[in-house]
């Protein structure tokens, strides 16, 4: 009795390592296999948690819905809250971030986001101009439907711009982004 | 904190050195921050337009402020307005450093008894202004001149408050004209001087071209008067004057004669036409004229003969005009040159012909001389004395003493200055570029100001704020009586405007009215009715005998201050451009200084350089002397502008204030006699010049052709240049291998003739690119930072004719700097611009060196642009850095703006789409920008065709891309 006792109880240890040891290694599976779950990954929090993936993935939004300016002028245009609040006056008005950003609204106060893209200021980037050659929003910002919270998907260093216009046989000169 | 053992001081320096290893990244406000509901039409970094007016002197051209994300950076002139028709002086380019001005006033401030000042507010400020307008304070009010909206508001103001004392105040009032015109016709006003149609002008030592009246609009018609267009006539232009000044330079013939001396040249010109009988108006005075003559001088510098001829062509042209009365002058002797020079013009017929008086001027409403004494000796202790946006204890060295004596003294204003310094309040007003008005440059122009940017300050509307006392003092004004009262002037502006609307568009609405006005920067009238003019030849008896010049005694001359085009009458000394930016004669910058001749020099002992003191019965001055023969014997000449004592860190201390030598009225003389003495020896950099001489040593840099060469010449004719195009390449010749362009070749025509030395767009060129001011000492060092210089030069064998070389980068097609560069960072770029890339270059200054025409400059220190100065930077231009070369880039930024217009709009750039910075602003039109791949554009055909083409050092085969044409020299 005793030794069986005994025995169990070894066991039960025993038990408790071996769980253990699944648990580390389904969670170093989910790890190693999360690139593939959910590629895109995660950028840095925002006020408001919006989700690209959300408007864009599920509900089919365009990017000019928002992004208004792409093709005419060089930035491609942060939406003013007024364009969240087409949709979202009427619709889940009661979610606290909504909640929180109709508030803003009310008070006309913007909502600061953390940049996540952006060329050091001696370099000009016009959007429009590369929209009208028929270059993809993704080829730079990545695959921004899949993102929850965006994230940079490529480095915007020289080589980078560079090895695109090479491609493209576009415009070497160095005046067209250094001025 | 815990004693400093060898433990702590390891760990604390381990712990940096690893901080230090690791570089942290660099810190970077990377927020964005949308709008909540935007502004129409207002888009986030693109750039908007507002049409508005400039208020920096009382000329009131029109200008266009680009606006780009809640600032404005740059002011161009408003191409659709009738006063300057596009251009802008310097002074109009920088009322953004007026606006931005570190010094400038930014909340009330109280000095009760002048004592020290407190910061106080607006109701603070109100409550105590009303106080005392209610308890019967009467109103003395002075102000800039002013029309429209704000006028009406002052006056309705000061007649509430029992006063009839409303005096619009400038230093520069040109009463001489206004006088001469009420004696002699019955107008005492300042016409609109039409000189586009002119075939000679003829100037008594007005400065037309640089401060008198309206220098922007007198430019423009003289650009286009004076411009070489394939004929055998050449329009001329004289001047008659002591002092070489920037319009003399541009003339055909320059006669030097004393001050004072105009008037008999004038009168002799008179006596000439009448006894000829050329005149076309008759004029019974030639025994009166004679009679005035009899004792009359031989003066040296005027041939007999070329008067004959002059008075001639003066008559016999299609149309002629007659200008004088140099800026600041007044008394009797300025005036009688006036009327004798109106007599001109009514013999020649020129009345309401090139002397317009439909168009009567808004100076016409300045205070006179007399005037002004009158309203300064009446101040006493119960008046209430404001001061707006004018600067009379700096411009009048009699006024100290009588404003003193008023109860209280409120000062509205933008910038602290002598006379802020001495009010009992200090109310700071908007910048006009961000407020509504109005003003009325002339009969018939209306212009309108917006606000471009929101008010950076806590301050307000001028208007407001009297509208605000009235009210508070129990008195609210009305426009018209029996109209409710007007609490914003925004209001009373606006039922300005529907009177206006009444007038001139009827059929539209008034909102399409409005809007339009806001669209053109105001409304014009195409035509005014002249007023009736008859000679009343009372007039004449104003004038005197001329004298025989009495002989001036040993170490004594006579002053001549004259308005310099960048400093006006001061009111611009606290801007870094203005002070940077050179006079166009002597390349001076930052201080002023005296001409002198060197007979009078080597009488005095002066050496080049030497501070001397002129001493009149007014006041005296110091400052250093320069010694030419640019004026004339016996005559210290010095710029007003600068000597100021309490305006602002940059204007402080910087040269000497020649307002504190007038004001002793004396008679016979144009603004004052004057002990001159030699009080020390040169000072370090002063005065500090940018260019050490204007000779050419035979290079040939600016070049003349006379006009019997050139009119023989047909279009194509000329020197065979050598082009920055792929047909420029001689294998035989070239060094570097050839250039193809594909898409564009931007290029340059630079029309000398035209160019008469402004300097507008250099200042258009700091603005537009971020160039950093330096100050004195470095300039002082030859490290001034200007892209574009406009360089005086001498004409070669003469002594008084200059020519200009607007000198920007060349952009060659065989660039010199671009093979010495080790890292390329000067690059040519597929359009043919000479590309300098700042994030590569090392500062090697290799280029720099190679650079034949010595256009690029390098960043010797990094420049702090001192809040909020830095928003008026470019955002479309990088800001340099220390040890980075930099140089003109044809204005890259506007050239890629107009190229993604049209790669948008799928269209091809229209020939004159893009213009540069320099070109916009130019008020002659000197600069034509344009595709040499583009065979229909205007700069093609000049640079393929025009007979006056030449390339600067040509010999040097750069293959500039910027051809000058060569100044026209009708004289011989």
């Amino acid at each position: 009795m005793a030794d069986e006792e005994k025995r169990v109880k070894k066991y039960e240890w025993a038990r408790g390592a071996l769980a253990a040891v699944v648990v580390l290694l389904m969670a170093a599976f989910l790890l190693v296999l999360s690139s593939t779950f959910y590629p895109v990954g995660l950028g840095p929090r925002q006020p408001i948690p919006f989700s690209h993936r959300v408007h864009v993935h599920v509900k089919q939004l365009s990017c000019l819905m928002c992004h208004t300016t792409v093709t005419e002028q060089r930035r491609a245009g942060i939406p003013p809250l007024q364009t969240c609040l087409l949709c979202h006056q009427r619709i889940i008005r009661t979610y606290p971030y909504i909640e929180k950003l109709r508030q803003a609204f009310a008070q006309g106060k913007p909502i600061i986001w953390q940049r996540v893209n952006w060329v050091p200021e001696f370099v000009y980037f016009d959007h429009s101009l590369h929209l009208n050659k028929g270059i993809d929003c993704g080829h730079c910002h990545g695959n921004v439907a899949m993102m929850d919270r965006v994230v940079a998907a490529r480095k915007f260093e020289m080589g980078f711009c560079i090895q695109c216009h090479r491609e493209k046989n576009a415009t070497h000169d160095c005046f067209t982004c250094h001025r | 904190m815990p004693k400093m053992t060898r433990r702590n001081f390891l760990w604390i320096t381990g712990g940096s050195g690893v901080a230090l290893a690791v570089d942290p990244p660099r810190k970077l406000v990377n927020r964005l921050i949308p709008q909540v509901i935007p502004p129409e039409n207002i888009r986030p970094g693109e750039w908007a337009l507002f049409a508005t007016t400039c208020r920096e002197c009382p000329a009131g051209c029109g200008m266009h402020l680009w606006h780009r994300d809640g600032r404005v950076t740059k002011a161009e002139g408003n191409p659709d307005h009738p006063v300057n028709r596009g251009g802008l002086c310097p002074r109009g380019q920088s009322a953004l450093q007026g606006l931005y001005d570190p010094d400038r006033l930014q909340r009330v401030n109280s000095r009760p008894q002048r004592s020290d000042s407190r910061a106080a507010s607006w109701d603070e400020a109100l409550a105590a202004i009303a106080g005392r307008l209610k308890a019967g304070g009467r109103v003395a009010l002075m102000s800039s001149l002013q029309t429209g909206a704000l006028a009406e508001v002052m006056k309705r103001f000061a007649a509430a408050f029992g006063s009839e004392r409303l005096l619009f105040y400038e230093a520069f009032s040109y009463e001489p004209l206004k006088e001469a015109h009420g004696r002699l016709f019955g107008l005492p006003l300042i016409p609109r001087y039409r000189l586009q149609e002119c075939q000679v002008i003829v100037s008594f030592a007005a400065d037309f071209l640089e401060s008198w009246i309206s220098p922007v609009s007198h430019a423009s018609q003289f650009g286009e008067m004076h411009a070489y267009r394939n004929n055998r006539d050449m329009n001329r232009m004289v001047y008659i004057g002591p002092r070489l000044s920037m319009t003399a330079a541009n003339a055909d013939l320059y006669l030097q004669v004393p001050p004072g001396a105009e008037r008999l040249v004038a009168l002799k010109m008179l006596q000439i036409i009448l006894e000829n009988g050329w005149g076309r108006n008759g004029l019974p005075l030639r025994a009166t004229i004679k009679a005035l003559l009899v004792d009359a001088p031989h003066l040296p510098g005027v041939d007999e003969n070329k008067l004959v001829e002059l008075c001639r062509n003066f008559c016999a042209a299609g149309s002629s005009v007659a200008l004088t009365a140099p800026v600041g002058s007044s008394g009797p002797l300025a005036t009688e040159t006036a009327i004798a020079v109106a007599l001109l013009n009514y013999v020649a017929g020129r009345i309401n012909q090139t002397v317009d008086f439909s168009r009567r001027h808004a100076l016409s409403d300045v205070a006179g001389e007399n005037q002004v004494r009158r309203f300064l000796a009446s101040l006493g202790p119960d008046d209430i004395l404001f001061i707006h946006d004018t600067n009379p204890l700096f411009t009048r060295g009699d006024a100290a003493l009588p404003v003193s004596r008023a109860g209280m003294i409120v000062y509205l204003g933008t910038l602290e200055n002598e006379t802020a310094a001495a009010a009992d309040w200090v109310l700071p007003v908007d910048y006009p570029l961000e407020t509504w008005g109005d003003y009325d440059p002339e009969q018939g122009v209306h212009g309108i100001m917006q606000p471009t940017m929101a008010r950076l300050y806590d301050t307000r509307p001028v208007g407001d704020i009297f509208l605000t006392l009235a009210q508070k003092a129990g008195r609210p004004l009305a426009r018209r009586q029996g109209q409710a009262p007007v609490t914003a002037f925004r209001d009373w502006l606006t039922q300005r405007w529907h009177e206006l609307h009444g007038s001139y568009a009827q059929a539209a609405t008034f909102d399409e009215f409005w809007k339009n006005a806001l669209r053109r920067g105001g409304v014009w009238s195409t035509k005014e009715t002249p007023p009736h003019v008859a000679l009343c030849p009372e007039g004449v008896g104003f004038l005197t005998p001329v004298p025989r010049p009495s002989q001036l005694k040993a170490g004594e001359v006579q002053v001549w201050p004259w308005g310099s085009i960048m400093l006006h009458d001061g009111r611009t000394a606290n801007r870094g451009w203005i002070q940077e930016a050179p006079d166009p004669i002597t390349s001076i910058t930052w201080g002023n200084w005296l001409d002198i001749d060197s007979r009078t020099a080597a009488a005095l002992n002066l050496q080049n350089g030497d501070v001397a003191e002129l001493r009149t019965g007014a006041g005296s001055i110091r400052a250093p002397v320069r010694i030419t023969d640019e004026v004339a014997g016996g005559v210290a000449a010095i710029a007003f502008g600068q000597g100021h004592t309490a305006m602002g860190r940059i204007a402080d201390s910087i040269g000497a204030n020649p307002f504190l030598l007038l004001g002793s009225g004396e008679r016979d003389a144009v603004f004052a006699h004057a002990t001159l003495r030699r009080v020390g020896g040169k000072r370090a950099d002063d005065p500090t010049y940018t260019m050490m001489t204007r000779q050419q040593w035979h290079r040939d840099v600016v070049q003349w052709i006379p006009l019997s060469q050139v009119s023989r010449m047909e279009p194509g004719d000329g020197e065979e240049l050598t082009l920055p195009l792929p047909e420029g390449y001689k294998p035989e010749r070239d060094m570097y291998p050839k250039r193809e362009y594909l898409s564009h070749r931007w290029a340059m025509v630079v029309d000398m003739q035209r160019c008469i030395g402004c300097g507008a767009c250099a200042v258009a060129c700091y603005a537009e690119n971020n160039i950093p001011v330096i100050g004195k000492g470095k300039v002082g060092e030859g490290r001034e930072m200007a892209w574009l210089r406009v360089a005086p030069y001498r004409k070669p064998r003469s002594s008084l004719r200059l020519g200009w070389l607007p000198l920007l980068c060349q952009h060659c097609d065989a660039a010199p700097c671009e093979p010495v560069c080790p890292v390329f960072a000067a690059m040519h770029n597929e359009e043919g611009l000479n590309a300098q890339i700042y994030n590569r270059c090392i500062g090697t200054r290799y280029c720099s060196n190679n650079c034949p025409y010595k256009v690029r400059r390098f960043n010797w220190i990094n420049i702090n642009w001192s809040k909020p100065l830095d928003m008026q930077l470019n955002p479309e231009v990088t800001v340099r850095s220390r040890g980075v070369m930099e140089k003109c880039t044809f204005c890259v930024q506007r050239i890629r703006n107009v190229e993604a217009r049209a790669a948008r709009e799928n269209r091809k750039i229209a020939d004159g789409e893009i213009q540069p910075a320099c070109a916009q602003s130019c008020p002659t039109r000197v600069y034509t920008f344009g595709d040499l791949l583009n065979p229909h554009a205007a700069v093609t055909r000049l640079t393929r065709e025009d007979p006056r083409r030449y390339h600067l050092l040509g010999e040097l085969n750069t293959k500039p891309a910027v051809t000058y044409l060569r100044r026209v020299d009708g004289e011989e």
